[in-house]
Order: structure tokens, then C-alpha cells, then sequence
């Protein structure tokens, strides 16, 4: 009785991860598919893979989209980690205020955000492109940063903050040699969340981007409407692969700490 | 004298609308081991903190070693904290751990790498040198706390409530050790607690605190004996305390008639037959006997608590109850008898300064 | 004194001070002031105040795609609640370091982009797709089933982006239960479902709330979605803003209902905080 419960609730997360998979993995098929449609698996093919790279305008997507995540994570992840620290730490007029406003870009849906900075910028008289595009993944990922990095300060970082101050260290030699290392776990899951958030974004992008920009949602949701070629799955491949193979590396790290807290 | 190494002046603190020190004063010497004792939330901490500078000082000054350091950050004030729960840095070996603030110092390499190592000798922690907080026991971190804290050789050592973690055998073994590292050291120890038998054991003055004020600063055994008020006679160890009107008074001697009947002689001092006198006596202080003597007063034993090495009797006089303890407590039994006598020697009477 | 203290402050504060004002507050005050205005119907605003866009959006038309949107987010929020409880609950049987992996394996899809995978859909639902041809050559059915350009597609499509949304509040809530209640539940002899009714859920209904923002506010917003597997048929209120910015240009109205979103987002979070959820921990994964 006991052993096929356990084999259902298997069963159900298997299902679970299928159903996540899925879509992807009918991509990754269908990138080794000699037929141009991705409707009948003909025999198998790599060409598509090197077709990839003779695609120069779906590579400067791909380029773009790197370049943005990149970018915008290490602002926000800057920002927000200072602002995180500061937040905790200080008190100033209007403190709240500014709390409640962080919380706004993760709360509203993510279309309103898009179209109230799309007006904004407008307003301004700013060039829809590569600038705004960074300028918006900034703004909605730093509030995501604050949340996981103020998640890792505690009471407890503020005494072993006191101490080394005690023990005659600057303000500024408190952050980098103290809190730095202790809210590292926060920060670095703030990073991934905002490189994550990025590369996903969809809404955000398609308001912000403007006419002349390529980045792979907008590259993609043209294709779409006229058919997808099949170096698009190739290039969703290439991204799982290098995904998988980063966090694979991250998983092991992980498991290894957790075995080392046990042994200890 | 000794020489004033630390000096509170009109020491002020606010929190908001809260007044936690008021206009308080304190000279601590060179050399010595004092103990800010009192009741959680009676600002002890606050106390602490404002001699190391990690909290803003209201009003009044802080000087330290001659030099006014109020206004200074606490990375600037040559004195040195042991917190609560250590706040040992959790990333860094204990030898990093105690290399920080000389780092932060930029003391030279090879004096620096000597004064770790006698600091890790004085606290006995050899061959831990690389390990992490988290790979050391409770004693262990408080060593390398310590440690932490000497190793810049600041003449000021703040300890706040830093045994409190521990437990009650590791506790009373750093006690004696603290107060041996103390003096070897030769440094000024300012210890916070709250727990008496610490402040007791390890103090050469104590400060009684109270809602931000010091009740009475003096040395262990004058804080137990000659409590100057009543606050300070319940908060440091067992007190019967009990207020009652002079009604005689001759040359050398006077009565204090308390409640219920029980008239107590004691030394004169200028008393006035009416004065309302409050007296405390300690539970250890009583004689006790089943036969009447003169001047002794009846009361039934209500309860017998034995508590290893005394036993406890609550005795119960009319509407009074009289906490008495005892070394041998056999003879007597919950309901029975007991003839009390208190010598006058052992009545403290509070409101006496003249001593 | 102070020089050195104040500009660590003034380095890590100032930053996200002004990065609230002008990223956050000045887009939403201006697009509320847009909410007051009136199109010119070329594409143009004419600055004067009126609450029309306001009046408009209580017309028949537009209250049936707000019904139609709420109901789409509302189904799927159900299924993505009725996927990530049991999903949590039986993850918890596993070690910490499988449990940890397993929750990084629902992450990675994301860090593909959400409209590739969606397109990864239309390949598995269309009249012959993958799901279609297998089922008809399994003979389980004859004709071609109708899983896309409707409701279904719409409704699979979100379920499908916004579970791991549900799935990690949800986990996050069941991770932190006592595991010696559910043992001692057990043992006092109540069924799973009481179990599960009156101590998981009673214990993680912030979390399970937490999940239901993240999967509803982005549910009624996700235009592509309804654009890509609805075949732009189907207008959820996600369309009707993208369409007012981008085709019909009648940024007041859009702005309206901009506003209007953002009052029952503020609305669902009030509901969240009284059920005793915490603020911070909306949309940390």
C-alpha cells in the first residue's frame, strides 16, 4: 500500500517536470529535424545548427538579449544591494514612502509597468531602443534584488556589523569585508532572479524596445505570425545546454555544502 | 586613588520620547573590574553601547583616558566590545576572526601575527586557529571573542551580558577565567549583566542600575551588607524588607516596632521616637530556636524547601511571612513552632549614609 | 564626525531614491494624469480633464473582456493551486539536496524565453500537432481535438508560464511546517484530506495566496499568451491596453484601465497582508 503511494506521488511530480519540459523539449527534438516544418520528424539532422550561426540577424537577437540581461542584472544587482543594506541600516524622511513604491513593479502586472514607461520615456523625448530596453529591466528588477537580499539581513548582521566597527572598521570596510560575504547567498539569488526575470521578459520588452530594435522576444513573436525555422531551435537548444550545464554545476556545489554542514 | 580611566558626565540617552539614562555619572578606575548590574531594560546595555560609540549620546560626555570622545565613531574610540552571543564574523577562521581589528589597525605583519598568537595562548584555543565560528563550541566561541577583543591592547574591555549564552558549569569556569585573564591583563573590564552571582563573583566595584540611574556603586560585599536602598537590598541576593516606626530610643539603642507585633532592637543613630524605618534583613540572619528566649518572637514554619546545601523556611509571623535560611534545618518541620531572634548587628537599616 | 558615515548613506540610498521616483512614482502619477485626459482620436492627447476613459470602461463591451479575463485568471489559478500543493507536499518525502534541485529543475525553463516556449505549444496543440497526431494514430480519437485559438489554448498557456510562480510560494510554505503536526495528525487518526484541509492549508494559506497574486495579476496582463494560443480572437485585458498603446492609440483609455488594474492589484495585496502574508516575501523565489 505504503510502496505504491510512493510510486504515485513519483508519478505526479514526473508528470509535473513533464508537463514543465515539455514545450522545450519538443524544441530540442525538432532542432535535429531535417524538415523545415516543425510538424513531421523526417530524419535526423545538425545542419540546423550551423545554420544558426549563418543567421546573422537572429544571432544579433540573441547578442542583444544577453547584452540587456547581462547589463541590467549587474545594475540592479548593484543598486539593489547597496539599497538593501542602506534601507536596513538607516533611517531617513520618507523611508517608508520609498518601501512602498519598491513593492509596486513586483505587484502590478508587468503590463502596466511596460506602458507607463513607455509613456514616460515619451515624455522625455527618449529613443525607444537598447537604452530604454536596459533602463526598464533595471527598473523592474531591482525591487526583485532588494527582496532577496533584505531576506538575508537579520539582527544578527547588525551585531557582527557592530563588531567589526568596534574592532575599528570604516563604514565602507564593514560593507565589503562583512556584509558583502554575509548576505552573499541573497545576492547572488537576487542576481540569478533579475538574469532570470530578463531573459524571460516578454511584456516589458515589446513596450519598450521601439521599432528598430532586435531582441529575441520581438525577433520571435514576428516569426511567429510567418512560421519559425528551425535554427530558432537550434538556438533554444544551445541556451538550455548552457543553462543546465550552470546550474548543474551550482546543484553539485550546493549538495556538497549541505554534506559538509552535516558532517560538521 | 586610583587613576579615573572612564568618565560618564551627565550621561543622557533618549529613544524617542523614551528616557532610558538620565543625568547619570560614573568614574571608572584604571585597572578594575566594575559590574553594571540590574533589571532587563533598566539601560545597563545602553550604557555599554555609549561608551563604545555604536549609540549616540543625548547629552553629556564620554571621556576616555583623559579625552573627550563623545563625539567620536566608535572605530576611532580605544575601547573594545565582547557582545552578546559573541558576534564572531562567521565567514573567517578564528584566526582571522582575531586578525580583523588589527588588520583594520594596520599593525605591522609580524607584530601582528605575534600578538594573535599570545592572544590565542591567553585563551587557551591553540591548534583551533583555522577553524570556523561554527566548528566551535559555545566556550570556544566566547575565547575567541575575547581574544578578539584584547588583542588590540586597548586599556577599556566592554563586556556585554557576554556570558549569558553559556551554560551554568561553562558560565561559572569563564568567570573565574575572565577575571583571571583581567588580571594578568592589568585592563579595565566594564561588565554588563543581569545575573548577580556573576556580578558577585567577578567585581571588584559594582554599579547597581536602575531606570536609568545608578542606584549605588560600591564594592561586592558593601552592596550585599549595606544596601542603600531597598531596590538594592531585594535585587542583590534574599531580603526580608520591612518598614515599621522607631518607638524607643535610649543612649546606644533604639526599637523599631514593625508590624505584627515584631519590635527589633537596634544601634542608635540619631533616631526619633515616630520615625518610620525601613529595615532589611538577609534570610541567613535570623536565630532560630524551638525554646522561647527573651525578646524572641513566635511564628509557625509554613513551609520547608530543602535546596541542597541550605534549607529554606518560609515562617509565618501573625500576617507577616519571614523568608529564613538555614544550614541545618532539621529540627524543624512544616507546622511547627520557631522562636525567632534577629541580632542587631545583621539589621540593615536603610537610609543610613554615615558608614 | 560624520563625513565618512554620511556618504556610505548617501552612496547606497541615493541611488534607489531617485530609481523609486523616476522609474516607479513619476510613471504611475503621469499615466494617472493620462487616465484624466482625452484622445483626439489621431493619436494625440488633449490635455483636459475628464473622467470619460473612467465611464467608458463600465460599457457592456469592455466590462465582458474584464469578466472573461477574471475568469481566465481565476481557472487558471485553481489549477495551478490543485498542481502545486500535492507537487509540494509529496517533494518534501525527498532529501534536501534532491528537494533543492528539484526546485532549481521548475526554474530553468524560465531562463529560456517565455515566448519560445510558448511557441513550443503551438507545435504540441495545433490541428497537427504532436498531441493531435498521436492521439489519432492511437486511434483514441478520430477527428483532430480544437486545443488552441480558443480558451483552452489560452488557459494551458498560462497555467503553463505562471506555475512555477505557485509552485515556489507554495513549496516555500509547506517547506517551512512543522513536520511532527502532520505526524501527530496522523497518528490521531485524521484522513489525508483532513489532514491536508485542516493543517497544511490552514498553516500555508499565505502562501497559497502569495502564489495566487503571482499567478492571477500576470494572468489578466499576459497579452501574448491570449495573442499567440487564442489566436488574437480571444482579447483578455492584457489585449485591450496593448491594443489601445500600440494600434488604436488612445493612451487615456489605455491609462484608465491601467489605473484601474492597479486598484484591484492594491485591492488582492490588502486581502494578502489581512490573511497574514507578508509583503516581502510577494514574488521572492
Amino acid at each position: 500500500m505504503e510502496h505504491k503511494n510512493k510510486f504515485l506521488r513519483n508519478l505526479f511530480i514526473i508528470l509535473v517536470f513533464i508537463f514543465l519540459y515539455l514545450p522545450i523539449a519538443v524544441l530540442v527534438i525538432y532542432s535535429f529535424n531535417k524538415a523545415k516544418t516543425n510538424i513531421v520528424f523526417t530524419g535526423f539532422t545538425t545542419k540546423w545548427y550551423t545554420e544558426l550561426f549563418k543567421n546573422r540577424d537572429l544571432l544579433e537577437a540573441f547578442i542583444n538579449t544577453i547584452i540587456i540581461a547581462v547589463t541590467s542584472t549587474v545594475t540592479s544587482t548593484v543598486i539593489g544591494t547597496t539599497a538593501a543594506v542602506g534601507l536596513y541600516k538607516y533611517k531617513f524622511l520618507g523611508k517608508n514612502f520609498v518601501n512602498k513604491l519598491l513593492y509596486i513593479p513586483i505587484i502590478i502586472p508587468e503590463i502596466v509597468l511596460g506602458i507607463a514607461l513607455l509613456s514616460v520615456y515619451t515624455l522625455m523625448n527618449l529613443n525607444l531602443g537598447m537604452f530604454t530596453l536596459i533602463l526598464s529591466h533595471i527598473a523592474f528588477s531591482i525591487p526583485f534584488v532588494i527582496t532577496s537580499v533584505r531576506s538575508t539581513l537579520s539582527d544578527t548582521t547588525k551585531k557582527i556589523e557592530e563588531a567589526a566597527e568596534d574592532l575599528g572598521a570604516s563604514k565602507f570596510k564593514v560593507f565589503k569585508e562583512i556584509t558583502l560575504p554575509l548576505i552573499r547567498p541573497g545576492v547572488i539569488s537576487g542576481a540569478t532572479l533579475a538574469f532570470t526575470l530578463s531573459m524571460d521578459d516578454v511584456v516589458i520588452s515589446y513596450f519598450t524596445a521601439g521599432p528598430g530594435s532586435n531582441t529575441l522576444p520581438l525577433k520571435i513573436y514576428s516569426m511567429i505570425k510567418t512560421g519559425i525555422t528551425p535554427d530558432v531551435n537550434a538556438l533554444t537548444s544551445l541556451m538550455l545546454l548552457t543553462v543546465i550545464i550552470i546550474l548543474t554545476i551550482s546543484i553539485i556545489y550546493q549538495s556538497r555544502k549541505i554534506r559538509k554542514k552535516v558532517v560538521a | 586613588m586610583k587613576r579615573v580611566l572612564v568618565e560618564l558626565k551627565n550621561l543622557s540617552k533618549k529613544f524617542g520620547k523614551e528616557h532610558v539614562i538620565k543625568d547619570l555619572n560614573l568614574d571608572i578606575y584604571e585597572g578594575e573590574f566594575l559590574t553594571l548590574l540590574g533589571p532587563s531594560g533598566c539601560g545597563k546595555t545602553t550604557i555599554l553601547r555609549m561608551i563604545s560609540g555604536l549609540e549616540k549620546v543625548t547629552s553629556g560626555k564620554v571621556i576616555i583616558d583623559g579625552k573627550d570622545v563623545t563625539d567620536i565613531v566608535p572605530a576611532k574610540r580605544e575601547v573594545n566590545t565582547i557582545f552578546q552571543n559573541f558576534a564572531l564574523f562567521p565567514h573567517m577562521t578564528v584566526w582571522d576572526n582575531i586578525d580583523f581589528g588589527l588588520k583594520m589597525h594596520k599593525v605591522p605583519r609580524t607584530e601582528a601575527d605575534k600578538r594573535i598568537k599570545d592572544a590565542i595562548n591567553l585563551v587557551k584555543l591553540k591548534g583551533f586557529e583555522n577553524r570556523k565560528p561554527d566548528e566551535l563550541s559555545g566556550g570556544q566561541q566566547q575565547r575567541v571573542a575575547i581574544a578578539r577583543g584584547i588583542v588590540l591592547n586597548h586599556k577599556v574591555l566592554l563586556l556585554d551580558e557576554s556570558l549569558a549564552s553559556l551554560d551554568l558549569k561553562l558560565k561559572r569556569e569563564m568567570q573565574i577565567e575572565l577575571k583571571k585573564i583581567q588580571k594578568q591583563l592589568g585592563i579595565t573590564f566594564i561588565y554588563v549583566t543581569h545575573d548577580q552571582d556573576e556580578a558577585l563573583t567577578m567585581s571588584d566595584r559594582i554599579a547597581i542600575i536602575n531606570n536609568g540611574t545608578v542606584e549605588q556603586i560600591d564594592t561586592p560585599e558593601n552592596i550585599y551588607r549595606k544596601p542603600h536602598t531597598k531596590f538594592v537590598a531585594d535585587f542583590i541576593g534574599e531580603a526580608n524588607i520591612l518598614t515599621g516606626k522607631i518607638t524607643k530610643v535610649s543612649e546606644n539603642e533604639a526599637v523599631v516596632s514593625l508590624p505584627d507585633n515584631m519590635d527589633l532592637t537596634i544601634d542608635n543613630k540619631n533616631y526619633q521616637v515616630g520615625e518610620e524605618k525601613t529595615v532589611v534583613i538577609r534570610p541567613e540572619c535570623f536565630d532560630i530556636s524551638s525554646i522561647e528566649s527573651l525578646d524572641s518572637f513566635k511564628g509557625v514554619v509554613k513551609e520547608y524547601i530543602y535546596d541542597g546545601m541550605i534549607t529554606k523556611l518560609i515562617v509565618q509571623k501573625d500576617n507577616t511571612e519571614l523568608r529564613i535560611n538555614l544550614m541545618d534545618a532539621s529540627s524543624f518541620k512544616e507546622g511547627s513552632d520557631v522562636y525567632l531572634k534577629v541580632p542587631k548587628k545583621y539589621i540593615i537599616v536603610l537610609g543610613d549614609k554615615n558608614e | 564626525m560624520n563625513k565618512k558615515l554620511d556618504l556610505f548613506k548617501n552612496i547606497s540610498l541615493w541611488p534607489v531614491v531617485i530609481y523609486s521616483f523616476v522609474l516607479i512614482l513619476l510613471p504611475l502619477l503621469y499615466i494617472l494624469f493620462l487616465s484624466f485626459c482625452e484622445t483626439d482620436y489621431v493619436g494625440g492627447i488633449n490635455y483636459h480633464f475628464s473622467i470619460v476613459n473612467y465611464l467608458t470602461i463600465i460599457d457592456s463591451t469592455y466590462l465582458l473582456i474584464f469578466a472573461k479575463s477574471a475568469l481566465i485568471g481565476i481557472i487558471t489559478t485553481l489549477i495551478c493551486l490543485v498542481i502545486a500543493y500535492p507537487f509540494a507536499i509529496f517533494l518534501m518525502d525527498k532529501k534536501e539536496e534532491v528537494r533543492n534541485a528539484l526546485i532549481k529543475l521548475v526554474m530553468i525553463p524560465f531562463l529560456t524565453n517565455s515566448l519560445i516556449r510558448t511557441y513550443g505549444w503551438i507545435v504540441l496543440l495545433r490541428k497537427n500537432g504532436i498531441i493531435n497526431n498521436g492521439l489519432t494514430s492511437l486511434n483514441i480519437i478520430k477527428e483532430p481535438l480544437s486545443l488552441m485559438y480558443n480558451n483552452i489554448g489560452i488557459i494551458i498557456g498560462m497555467v503553463y508560464t505562471l506555475l512555477p510562480f505557485m509552485i515556489l510560494p507554495v513549496y516555500a510554505a509547506v517547506n517551512k511546517l512543522d513536520p511532527n503536526l502532520i505526524k501527530a495528525a496522523k497518528d490521531l487518526g485524521a484522513n489525508k484530506f483532513h489532514v491536508f484541509k485542516d493543517i497544511i492549508f490552514k498553516e500555508t494559506i499565505s502562501g497559497a495566496f502569495n502564489g495566487s497574486l503571482m499567478v492571477f495579476i500576470p494572468a489578466i496582463g499576459y497579452f501574448f499568451i491570449s495573442d499567440i494560443l487564442g489566436g488574437g480572437k480571444q482579447m483578455i485585458i492584457g489585449n485591450l491596453i496593448k491594443d489601445q498603446f500600440l494600434t488604436a492609440r488612445n493612451w487615456p483609455f489605455g491609462s484608465a484601465i491601467s489605473i484601474f488594474l492597479i486598484i484591484v492589484t492594491f485591492l488582492l495585496v490588502r486581502v494578502y497582508k489581512k490573511i497574514g502574508g507578508n509583503i516581502d516575501e510577494l514574488g521572492g523565489m
